[in-house]
């Protein structure tokens, strides 16, 4: 399943303009339901507007083999470079938001 | 010699790399927070046994609600192919599940009646999403169900949906509802709106709260105006009271029908008839509604009708009277002229005789207007032209009117022709014209006009129906003193008269009244005071022919004697004897009975020939009729008189006489009598020896 779609409120603001996630997620499995709801909270915070695409292995596997993915759930920084990858739930989300900012 | 860092390869940073994702990949995968591993090389996923199993239970869950919800869902590929369908919209549509999974949308769903709208409806929903789309599809029994849609469609990166997601709601039953609601609000509103009476509805503070067209216009306002009315503006002061009254009984529960007078905005009075309820909103009263009805015409008709009906009795009753009278005065004159000639000439009683048959004679003209109002007159209808009838009595009527009196004539040359007796149209406009003449004591002016009418769906001026078809219109109109509303309403009837005592009998319009009446048309009268009366009557036009039902063949020059033999059947004694005597005294030879059944039984006892039977109508135990069809059976050859004070008319109607038969007027004088028996006598001869003379 893939579907892509802005920040909650939809406008980009200075925090997130720039920023493309890409998180690949098992279907609605625990920790990809989790790894999606923290991601989502992380953006609302500190990366508004940032643009988020959401990958589902299940319905679309071939796309993990362009990024190297290995397991799920996997978030994806594409943008800005370099190009950064953060395995698990996100659910240290201050970490995440750090790892996300370096 | 100085050390030599080692340089590190190249790929290092991919491997630190590497190493770096592997141990952050163990280490999510220690910490329990890893879904599913991807095979690097063909990117196939496997499901992390714990996690399977809460995707299962999830699916489950989802399945379960999705199947048990009764929210219908569909899920169809972007080409149109059903995906999926809940229970609920299998239930709703009555489809199973392999009925719908892989077809087409459009063609599963298509409404044969309107096979356009699925395929409208894919169209739309393809491209992007719909919130309460009301969709009309089929069910499998093609009954149609209306659904409310709703879509959530999944999205590409491109902007190209990868799966339609359709849930609603079933709304069939709701906007059947509704719909049914609507009409039977319509079906009320039409009662309400289109309802020829008057509807209104006020709240209990008076205010009018919604009122029909048919309510407005009764009044004659606008409804603007009428909003402003109070109750005294429209109802007759003298009904206030009353209609007060039933409107507080209305909102104290109880429904009311009364009747009232209403004043419209031209001043108008109309007499109305009213039905108020209560309005009860959720078991509470809340005002009144209220139901007006014009009853006016109806009211102008029944009194019309009770008009008749009592002209018809008071006609009943003097015909009646009239009918005993004439035997009696047919008595009277006739022994009074028996007496009368055997007086010698210079004798002093045979003066009193003469003023006995003068005053029978006077009284004779009194019975025969009372026969007349009662149309039992004897009368020749024939046909005639009106104008020309009016031209004939012209100089009678100007004489009759006096120097101080213009008469003015003025006639439509294109009036049909009526029938009428004669003498009685004459006697019809004199009537009229004397009482125009008394209504104008310092002279003026009368005016006699014909005029066509043409009559379809029209009523007399007292409010009867006109039988629709051509008449002929006179108007017969003074400039005299008028007459009140009162004297208009019993103008007709037999001795009212608004004359000085011993001025008038009151039977000169009543005798009108019969004459028109009794010609098939309609006498009716508009007057004011002070400005002068107008009498309308209505005669209808016929074809042309005189049709009359009993020819007269009298011949002045007859000779009146006779020997023939006379069978006369009389139960009045005077009358009886008269009869007798006259034909006696004249060589006539006559069998006499006092009824019918003793007249039978005397003829068949009597062996000789029978040329005449004369007799009565009406007599106890046997009629004339009777008589004379019993006897004819027998006595072929004789001939038959009947004697009657009805009119021939009256007696034709019966089917009592005919072409054939012969008919005597009461109360008739014997010189009538011989006359009559003479001229039968002889036609009866021609008729059984043509070319004899007759006597």
């Amino acid at each position: 399943m893939t579907r892509m779609q802005n920040s909650a409120n939809g406008q980009n603001t200075a925090d997130g303009a720039g920023y493309h996630f890409r998180l690949y997620v098992a279907g609605n499995s625990p920790n990809s339901a989790r790894a999606r709801e923290n991601l989502k909270r992380i953006c609302e915070v500190s990366y508004r507007g940032a643009r988020i695409e959401t990958i589902d292995v299940t319905e679309d596997p071939r796309r993990c083999l362009e990024d190297g993915v290995l397991v799920t759930p996997t978030l994806v920084r594409v943008l800005p470079q370099p190009c950064k990858r953060i395995i698990g739930d996100l659910s240290d989300q201050d970490s995440v938001a750090g790892l996300l900012a370096s | 010699m100085k050390d030599k860092k080692p340089q590190p390869p190249s790929e290092m940073p991919t491997v630190v790399h590497q190493l770096s994702d592997a141990e952050a990949t163990l280490r999510a995968i220690v910490s329990g927070q890893i879904d599913s591993i991807v095979d690097p090389l063909t990117g196939a996923t496997r499901i992390l046994q714990e996690a399977q199993t809460a995707l299962l239970e999830s699916e489950e869950r989802y399945h379960r609600l999705v199947n048990r919800i009764a929210v219908v869902i569909l899920e169809l590929e972007p080409s149109g192919t059903i995906r999926f369908a809940n229970e609920a919209l299998l239930h709703v549509l009555g489809f199973d599940s392999g009925d719908v999974v892989g077809s087409a949308f459009a063609g599963v769903f298509a409404d044969p009646r309107d096979p356009g709208a699925a395929e409208a409806f894919w169209n739309t929903v393809h491209r992007e999403d719909v919130t309460k789309y009301e969709l009309r599809i089929a069910s499998k029994t093609g009954a149609i169900r209306m659904l409310e849609i709703t879509s959530a469609n999944q999205f590409g990166a491109d902007g190209v949906p990868t799966r339609i997601i359709l849930c609603g709601t079933d709304e069939t039953e709701r906007k059947r509802a509704l719909e049914d609601l609507q009409e039977s609000e319509q079906r009320y509103r039409s009662l309400f709106t289109g309802n020829p009476d008057g509807v209104f509805a006020v709240n209990l503070e008076g205010t009018l709260t919604s009122i029909n067209d048919s309510a407005v216009t009764l009044t004659g306002y606008t409804l603007q105006e009428l909003q402003e009315k109070r109750l005294e503006d429209l109802v007759a002061s003298d009904c206030i009271n009353e209609v007060l009254e039933r409107i507080q009984s209305t909102v104290e529960g109880e429904p009311q029908r009364f009747e009232a007078r209403g004043i419209r905005k031209s001043g108008e009075t109309i007499e109305i008839k009213i039905t108020t309820l209560p309005i009860k909103v959720r078991g509470r009263i809340a005002g009144i509604y209220g139901i007006v009805k014009d009853i006016s015409a109806t009211r102008l008709l029944e009194r019309a009708l009770f008009q008749a009906q009592k002209m018809e009795s008071i006609g009943r009753l003097a015909g009646s009277i009239a009918h005993d009278f004439n035997n009696l005065l047919g008595a009277i004159l006739g022994f009074s002229d028996f007496l009368y000639e055997s007086l010698p000439e210079d004798s002093e009683q045979r003066a009193d005789v003469d003023e006995i048959r003068h005053a029978g004679r006077r009284a004779s003209d009194l019975t025969r207007q009372l026969l007349t109002f009662a149309r039992k007159q004897v009368v020749e209808p024939q046909v005639f032209n009106v104008n020309d009838l009016v031209k004939n009595v012209d100089k009678l009527l100007r004489r009759l009117m006096g120097e101080h009196i213009e008469v003015v004539t003025l006639f439509d040359e294109g009036i049909g022709e009526i029938r009428i007796d004669k003498g009685q149209f004459e006697q019809l406009l004199v009537n009229l014209a004397v009482n125009a003449r008394d209504a104008m004591p310092n002279g003026g002016k009368l005016i006699v006009e014909t005029q066509v009418y043409t009559a379809h769906g029209a009523t007399t001026l007292q409010g009867e129906p006109l039988a629709p078809g051509e008449y002929v219109l006179l108007n017969v109109t003074d400039s005299g003193l008028g007459m009140t509303p009162e004297a208009l309403i019993h103008a007709c009837e037999p001795f009212f008269t608004t004359k000085p005592e011993g001025k008038g009998t009151g039977l000169g319009l009543a005798t009108c009244f019969g004459i028109v009446t009794q010609a098939g048309g309609h006498i009716g009268f508009y007057s004011e005071p002070d400005h002068g009366t107008s009498v309308k009557i209505l005669l209808p036009t016929v074809e042309g022919g005189d049709e009359n039902v009993l020819h007269d063949y009298v011949d002045s020059q007859l000779t009146v004697d006779g020997t023939e033999t006379i069978l006369l059947a009389e139960d009045e004694p005077l009358l009886r004897e008269l009869v007798q005597r006259t034909l006696t005294r004249h060589g006539y030879t006559v069998l006499v009975a006092s009824g019918g059944t003793r007249a039978l039984a005397l003829a068949r006892s009597y062996n000789g020939r029978i040329d005449c039977l004369i007799t009565d109508m009406v007599m106890p135990h046997m009629g004339g009729k009777e008589l004379a069809e019993t006897l004819l059976l027998e006595r072929p050859d004789m001939t038959v008189i009947f004697m009657s004070g009805y009119s021939e008319v009256v007696l034709a109607e019966r089917g009592i006489v005919g072409p054939d038969m012969h008919f005597l007027a009461k109360p008739f004088m014997p010189k009538q009598l011989l006359e009559k028996v003479r001229t039968v006598l002889n036609r009866a001869k021609d008729a059984a020896h043509p070319g004899s003379p007759s006597n």
